[in-house]
């Protein structure tokens, strides 16, 4: 195994590793967790507990979600061979690495093994954002994880705030009314995109964009990962103005419906404020200058 | 072979990141904690019934609460990837098998939104039975979060929901009234348990529904979750405003809902 490969084995098996260390969370929960092979050229076999879990994990692949529960691992890498052995004891060659990482639970994260901005292997982890986005909103997550130095988005000649300043190993994100956006990526500090990047918004999706690969090498990629149901409901509906209706149906306000519903307010007297609480987001947001077509 | 790693001091920088992420990440789980709690705490409109016909009409359904938030958020499942076995927690013992796909381009991601995007959608609604008979566009939500509502004369359908037909609810609404003028749901509080609503699809199909349940609500009482419901049986809800008129905010104190259901067997 050479020694380009083995770094980048490596970065894999940390990334396995950095599984065990993402937060601190009771035993019973369990967490999901997207492992991302970013690097290029690589193929590896991934053992879990000795049995054959990520089997000829190649570059662009994503695997998961692991849901794993809180426990202790014991994770083996090797660089991939065909016909891969089911049990780890049955492998004629070495592991690259063998460690016992403690997983713990309650997150959804990213892990991605990808080059630094200097071209080394390496690996970062993300928290997916799975907050609910605005009625009419989706999320757009731009993840630098290529071999290229620190960018910002641009369209329409402009940078998009706030996702500018993006150095590899980071993120930023953006609600954004569901639409699509001529957006590129353009070295920090400039507007000239050195990559179009098209992105289509969806409503209740995050769409997370990792570029990947080697910029001086002319190989920069765009890879996604889309988390979905992240949806509110609009927070009113006004549909009359001029009261050419002003009869009632029926009173709420009468008799027993009074007594029912004053039960109902003192019942739900609590929930109703959390509930409103919970909504307060659910608006739509106004477009950056720039996006506006 | 721990040496061929990385250097020391590479090393110390993950250790770091390692650690500030699981900062980041306790912090995000009280968080979502919350807001699954708060989504749950939904006014029953039971309560507020004028008129109620059959239960079954889907539209007592609490899931689709929950599948909006954290449930559902899953990564998308790519075709063939399998159904995830349930891991024993808390047990360390084998890992279940784990899917593995190869990532989307983002370019196939954009195509495959555009493509979503791009399925038939609802262009005309009939209800015979109280004179109903008005074309449908598309709406959103206004910049305040309300929903968007069209001009006197026509229906919008919440583009951001289910499509008429598909799992959910697709939801409908239109003015009572609008500038003086007779909106195009001005019948609207007369629709009656039973009575027929026709959808035409752009695609040409007309898809039938059949009223299940009338309500009004205060409108800070809606039940949001309830009548955007994005999984459960296939249904409609059409939607305007009733109730006492406010002259001095020129707006309507209710919402009048009929909540209807596919029918499937003619």
């Amino acid at each position: 195994m050479n020694r380009p490969i083995r770094a980048a084995v490596a970065a894999v098996t940390m990334l396995v590793m950095l599984l065990a260390s993402a937060g601190q969370a009771s035993a019973q929960e369990t967490s999901d967790v997207y492992v991302i092979h970013g690097i290029p050229g690589v193929d590896v076999d991934v053992y879990v507990n000795g049995d054959l879990t990520l089997e000829n994990f190649q570059p662009k692949d994503i695997a998961g979600p692991l849901t794993l529960p809180a426990a202790d691992y014991d994770i083996e890498i090797f660089a991939h061979e065909d016909g891969a052995p089911a049990a780890s004891s049955e492998r004629t060659d070495d592991a690259v690495i063998d460690v016992s990482p403690a997983v713990p639970g309650g997150e959804n994260v990213s892990v991605i093994a990808h080059l630094a901005e200097d071209g080394t292997p390496t690996l970062s982890a993300f928290v997916n954002d799975l907050e609910p986005a605005g009625a009419g909103n989706g999320r757009v997550t731009i993840r630098h994880t290529a071999a290229a130095p620190t960018v910002d988005i641009v369209a329409g000649g402009a940078a998009v705030d706030p996702l500018t300043g993006i150095s590899n190993g980071n993120e930023a994100k953006a609600d954004l009314p569901a639409d699509s956006y001529p957006t590129g990526i353009a070295a920090a500090g400039t507007t000239e995109a050195l990559l179009d990047a098209p992105v289509t918004v969806v409503e209740g999706e995050n769409l997370v964009v990792y570029a990947i690969g080697d910029l001086s090498a002319g190989s920069v990629e765009l890879l996604t990962q889309n988390f979905t149901g992240l949806h509110s409901t609009p927070t009113a509906v006004n549909s009359g103005n001029s009261g050419l209706r002003d009869a009632p149906a029926a009173s709420l306000f009468g008799g027993w419906n009074l007594v029912l519903l004053t039960m109902a307010l003192l019942s739900l007297g609590g929930a109703v404020i959390s509930f409103n609480a919970g909504r307060a987001e659910a608006r739509r947001l106004e477009l950056p200058a720039n996006l506006k077509r | 072979m721990a040496a061929s790693l990385t250097t020391g001091a590479k090393r110390s920088a993950a250790v770091v990141v390692v650690l500030s992420l699981a900062l980041v990440i306790s912090g995000c789980s009280a968080a979502n904690d919350i807001s699954v709690a708060a989504d749950r705490a939904l006014p029953d409109p039971s309560e507020q019934f004028v008129e109620s016909g059959t239960v079954d009409s889907g539209t007592d359904d609490p899931g689709g609460i929950a599948s909006n938030s954290l449930q559902g958020s899953a990564l998308d499942a790519p075709p063939g990837s399998g159904s995830e076995p349930e891991p024993e927690v808390g047990v360390p013992a084998a890992v279940p098998n784990v899917p593995i796909n190869r990532g989307r381009s983002l370019a196939q991601a954009t195509e495959e939104a555009e493509n979503e995007a791009a399925a038939a959608r609802p262009v005309r609604i009939r209800m015979g039975a109280i004179d109903i008979d008005a074309p449908i566009t598309d709406v959103g939500v206004e910049l305040d979060g309300e929903l968007e509502i069209p001009g006197a004369t026509e229906v919008g359908w919440y583009q951001f929901g289910s499509r008429p037909g598909e799992t959910g609810n697709a939801v409908l609404a239109a003015h009572v009234d609008y500038n003086g003028e007779l909106g195009a749901f001005f019948e609207l509080r007369e629709g009656a348990v039973g009575d027929i609503v026709e959808i035409d699809v752009e695609d040409g199909e007309t898809l039938t529904f059949v009223v299940r349940q009338r309500a009004q609500y205060r409108k800070d009482e809606l039940p949001f979750d309830e009548i955007f419901r994005r999984d459960g049986a296939a249904g409609v809800v059409l939607i305007t405003c009733g109730g006492d008129f406010n002259p001095s905010v020129r707006s309507y104190e209710d919402n009048v809902v009929l909540f209807a259901e596919l029918v499937t067997d003619r």
